[in-house]
């Protein structure tokens, strides 16, 4: 019995206690009484690698939840979140979809990865339950894999990927060589993608230099940055896109800063958001860099956004960032619809989702009915660069990219032509 | 290849091997002295990168002001460890492997606890020490100042643990109790006592690890895990109980990795389960190794 | 005074009670001989005195004073000297460093011995003084865990079968050692064996073990006087 393999131990042990920490604290079942709350499951990455972005999920949807409720609530009912803490596994997703429909929740909000949206919305669609992804980006749920259940209340890939590209180009100039480090799963691979046929579209004899594929959460870059700083030997004017995120970004961004990989070069970051910056600033480690995230809180000058900034910096003391926005969206489209379909339906919500235009941060919103793919007026690109003040960067440009010059026409069940 | 990639990757090999040599190292002396695998480990890693953190915070410090705040985050680990190993692991030691693997694993998420509750979910970062922050050309090759210091403390610390193993009365018991820790007793020698100083020695270079990857890399309350199944890879792949293997161990597992990634990439993350699978199907005791995991002392 | 007193000894490993009862006392200077056949519970008992493993209850004296539960180590500066059968000699150590080693045992009193003084009384270790311990045949290593142990100047010793495993010429060579030990210094001895020829050479005293009980306490005079006793317990 001594003869234990124990790599095989610690994969189990990982496995096991990763989809153990799926459990969260139960909601229960509710009937149908008018004043009786509305319940909305949130699945997020409250624990884990992930729970930056977890946490501030829930600062976004809780804000809206409070601010709903503090106006007299949904047809006079107050909104429930309902936690789920989920670290980014698709099996974990599913079990936790299941627990949802069991306890009668059946509109669901956030979702992590790629992976995990493309996991439930079979099941959802099962089971009766809405699955409105506030983060995940994968452009498959609204295209080749679309199905009735799924909504995004949120920026697509495509999208992110489409307005940095064109930032950049608008406000830097014609960039013809660029270059990749990214991260090696679906998101990666489709940004890049999406990002060099946009590109293509842009600028004369675009021409990619080089690319490197760091897998997810790697502990060393170093040979990968080494890598990608031989391929622009040459090419000093060459752009570099990144579509690495979170504490992975962070760490790239660390250890390229000894060789100065990034240095001299148009630099574009996909999806980190300022809760990364922070804390390389701190360490006099900040980028010059464009950033897509479509949401910076001084770029939208309408009142939700006005009123939105406002009450999260009396809430929270901090300006609001994209996930916070995108969070908040996604509870205030759920609301929206529920208050067009007079009732909480199913099939009733799903059918006011269908074409719903609401107010949101980014402007007034709808919700396409044909792919259930959120439209936007526009998006907010932002530049930042290393500063000698206490956070370490600032941010030296901020512009608004149209929402209509970022998005296909709708293609449920196809392949889109920019993920081609 | 070129020749300045085959120079890159070398140098690029070899300093993430003496990275991983660092992390593993405690893992391979408490093997070789207690037989036990401690993944526990991977908590005394975090917690030291977290203390050089609160100790030495986010601003670039001197480099004889970051070693002392190293040594300050090493000292207060091991005090932590002794602790603990006095209070709960010496309880379990003749157990079986299981057992005392996934106890030292639940440690770990007990560990991502309290960090979190100390120091919060959000990324941390420490800054290079003045004068680290670039890179020197080698054969025209850039290599971060960091990485070639990574090498030094590397070697510093094989003297030292050879010092003390070889040189000094200490080691001449731990050795001793390494070697039969029941003779051992009956000869005299406190082997509870060694037991807590050995961990807590392992504890102290895991901290050294974890502060000297702390400019590297964004503190989360999941540090503990990352470097875990690489470390592990590396003291299995040495010899469990042999701190030379160890190294040996990790400048190939590092030398393979960066190789990987300039010739065939998409098996670069594999490399480590690869070393683990030929290693231990063609020698499983290790490179140097002298002990199966599968025989226990004790 | 007796030097060691065994009162009541029960021993266990996990669920398997291996010694009932077991009660001696070896008085001090002299030598006693536990006999025993194979698994008859020698070295269970010695590990029992040592607490280096089986599970105990009963009481052990050490010259009066309760040392029950103590631990190894403990026991070893309080004075009491364990030679195991299987020798365990540091087979990375030299053979000096082997001798330094059993220092640890040493308390208070004047100071432990040097390898020079063990070297007059084993001569046959000194040329090999920077040998390995790996490199040594079964009977130098016999004498060397005997030496060893004789460092940390013990008030008893507990030798457990030196004559184990051994050809009886070099068999021979170790009793010899053992006898000059005997009239050369100062300790209680008691010694495991079921070699009885071989005890005889040495015993004072003979403690007779079957299967966990013991069957027969006497001196070595009584012993010999009763020949039956050896077929009845011993003989093969
Ligand atoms: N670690 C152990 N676990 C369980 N049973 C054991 C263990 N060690 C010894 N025994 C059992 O205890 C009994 C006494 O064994 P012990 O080794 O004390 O005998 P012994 O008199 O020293 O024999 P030998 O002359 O062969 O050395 C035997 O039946 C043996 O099988
Ligand atoms: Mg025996």
């Amino acid at each position: 019995m001594r003869r234990i393999p124990a790599l095989v131990m610690l994969v189990v042990l990982v496995s096991a206690v990763l989809a153990a920490c799926g459990g969260g604290q139960g909601g229960a079942p509710g009937g149908a009484g008018t004043d009786e709350p509305i319940r909305i499951g949130v699945l997020a990455p409250l624990t884990g690698a992930q729970s930056t972005l977890g946490q501030e999920e829930k600062r976004g949807a809780d804000l809206a939840a409070k601010m709903l409720n503090e106006d007299g609530g949904v047809l006079g009912r107050p909104i429930e979140l309902v936690y789920r803490d989920g670290q980014g596994s698709p099996a974990e997703a599913v079990q936790i979809v299941r627990d949802f429909a069991n306890e009668d929740i059946n509109f669901t909000l956030g979702y992590v990865s790629s992976a995990q949206c493309l996991a439930v919305t079979p099941v959802a669609e099962q089971l009766g339950v809405l699955v409105m992804s506030s983060y995940c980006q994968t452009t498959k749920v609204t295209g080749s894999e679309f199905t009735e259940n799924f909504f995004r209340a949120t920026t697509s890939a495509e999208m992110l990927t489409r307005a940095g590209a064109q930032a950049i180009v608008q406000e830097d100039g014609d960039i013809a060589e660029w270059s990749s480090i990214s991260p090696d799963y679906e998101y990666g691979h489709i940004t890049w993608t999406i990002f060099k046929n946009q590109m293509e579209l842009l600028v004369d004899g675009f021409e990619v230099v080089g690319e490197v594929w760091p897998p997810f959460q790697a502990a060393s870059f170093s040979d990968h940055i080494t890598k990608l700083n031989n391929s622009l030997s040459g090419h000093d004017q060459a752009g570099i896109f990144s579509s690495l995120y979170s504490g992975d970004m962070i760490n790239m961004l660390s250890q390229a800063a000894p060789i100065g990989l990034v240095e001299g070069h148009p630099f574009l970051m996909l999806g980190t958001d300022l809760d990364a910056i922070r804390p390389l600033g701190q360490a006099g480690n900040v980028p010059t860099a464009w950033i897509s995230v479509a949401y910076y809180h001084e770029a939208f000058d309408n009142p939700v956004n006005t009123e939105f900034v406002k009450a999260f910096q009396a809430e929270y003391g901090v300006v609001p960032i994209g996930y916070n926005a995108t969070a908040f969206m996604s509870v205030t489209a759920y609301a929206a619809a529920i208050e067009k379909a007079g009732s909480t339906e199913v099939q009733a919500v799903h059918d006011a989702l269908e074409g719903l235009t609401w107010q949101t941060p980014l402007g007034e919103t709808t919700i396409r009915a044909e792919d259930h793919q959120a439209m936007f007026e526009s998006l907010a690109m932002f530049k930042i660069a290393p500063a000698d003040n206490e956070q370490g960067f600032e941010v030296t440009d901020v512009i608004t990219i149209p929402g209509q010059d970022v998005s296909s026409p709708p293609h449920p069940g196809e392949v889109g032509e920019f993920s081609q | 290849m070129t020749f300045d990639e085959l120079v890159i990757v070398t140098v690029n090999g070899i300093s993430f091997g003496f990275l991983l040599f660092l992390v593993a190292v405690g893992l391979s002396l408490v093997f070789g002295v207690m037989g036990i695998l401690n993944l526990a480990h991977g908590a005394f890693f975090m917690l030291g990168a977290y203390l050089a953190y609160e100790f030495g915070g986010a601003a670039a410090l001197s480099l004889p002001l970051f070693i002392l705040v190293m040594i300050g985050s090493g000292l207060v680990t091991a005090a932590i460890a002794a602790v603990l190993e006095a209070a709960l692991f010496r309880r379990i030691y003749y157990r079986e492997h299981l057992e005392i693997l996934v106890f030292a694993f639940a440690l770990i998420f007990v560990a991502e606890g309290a960090v979190r509750l100390q120091w919060g979910p959000n990324p941390l970062i420490m800054s290079y020490p003045e004068g680290f922050a670039s890179s020197v050309s080698i054969f025209g090759a850039p290599v971060p100042e960091w990485s070639l210091l990574i090498i030094v403390a590397g070697l510093v610390i094989l003297a030292g643990l050879a010092f003390l193993l070889f040189r000094t009365r200490i080691g001449y018991v731990i050795r001793a109790v390494a070697e039969d820790s029941h003779m051992a007793g009956a000869l005299g020698l406190n082997v509870g006592l060694v037991f807590t100083g050995v961990f807590a020695l392992g504890a102290l270079l895991a901290a050294i690890g974890g502060s000297l990857v702390a400019p590297t890399l964004a503190l989360t309350p999941q540090l503990g895990l990352l470097f875990l199944v690489q470390a592990f890879a590396v003291v299995v792949v040495g010899g469990l109980d042999s701190i030379p293997g160890s190294l040996v161990a990790a400048i190939i597992l590092g030398l393979a990795n960066s190789f990987l990634v300039f010739t065939f990439s998409g098996w670069a993350p594999y490399s480590f389960y690869l070393g683990l699978i030929v290693v231990l199907l063609l020698r499983p005791q290790g490179i140097l190794g002298s002990r199966e995991l599968t025989k226990q002392v004790g | 005074m007796s030097a060691l007193t065994v009162r009541n000894l029960n021993s266990y490993y996990g669920s398997s009670h291996i010694l009932w009862n077991v009660a001696f006392d070896v008085e001090e200077g002299t030598s006693a001989v536990l006999l025993g056949r194979n698994g008859a519970g020698k070295t269970t008992s010695f590990k029992s005195i040592m607490n280096l493993g089986p599970s105990v209850r009963g009481r052990i004296l050490l010259r009066g004073e309760d040392v029950t539960g103590v631990p190894p180590h403990r026991l070893a500066r309080r004075g009491m000297g364990y030679v195991p059968e299987d020798r365990r000699i540091y087979a990375g150590f030299s053979v000096t460093e082997n001798l330094r080693l059993g220092g640890f045992a040493f308390s208070s009193n004047g100071r432990p011995m040097e390898p020079d003084e063990v070297f007059d009384l084993f001569p046959l270790l000194k040329p090999l003084a920077a040998r390995r311990g790996g490199q040594l045949s079964g009977g130098e290593q016999q004498l060397l865990a005997v030496a060893r142990c004789l460092v940390g100047r013990p008030s008893v010793m507990l030798l457990d079968e030196p004559s184990e495993g051994l050809a009886p010429v070099i068999a021979r060579n170790v009793l010899d050692a053992l006898r000059s030990l005997r009239e050369n210094t100062d300790f209680t001895l008691l010694l495991a064996e079921q070699n009885v020829s071989f005890a005889m050479n040495l015993a004072t005293h003979v403690h007779v073990l079957e299967q966990g009980e013991l069957v027969y306490s006497g001196t070595k005079e009584a012993f010999d006087a009763d020949p039956a006793l050896k077929t009845r317990y011993l003989s093969l």
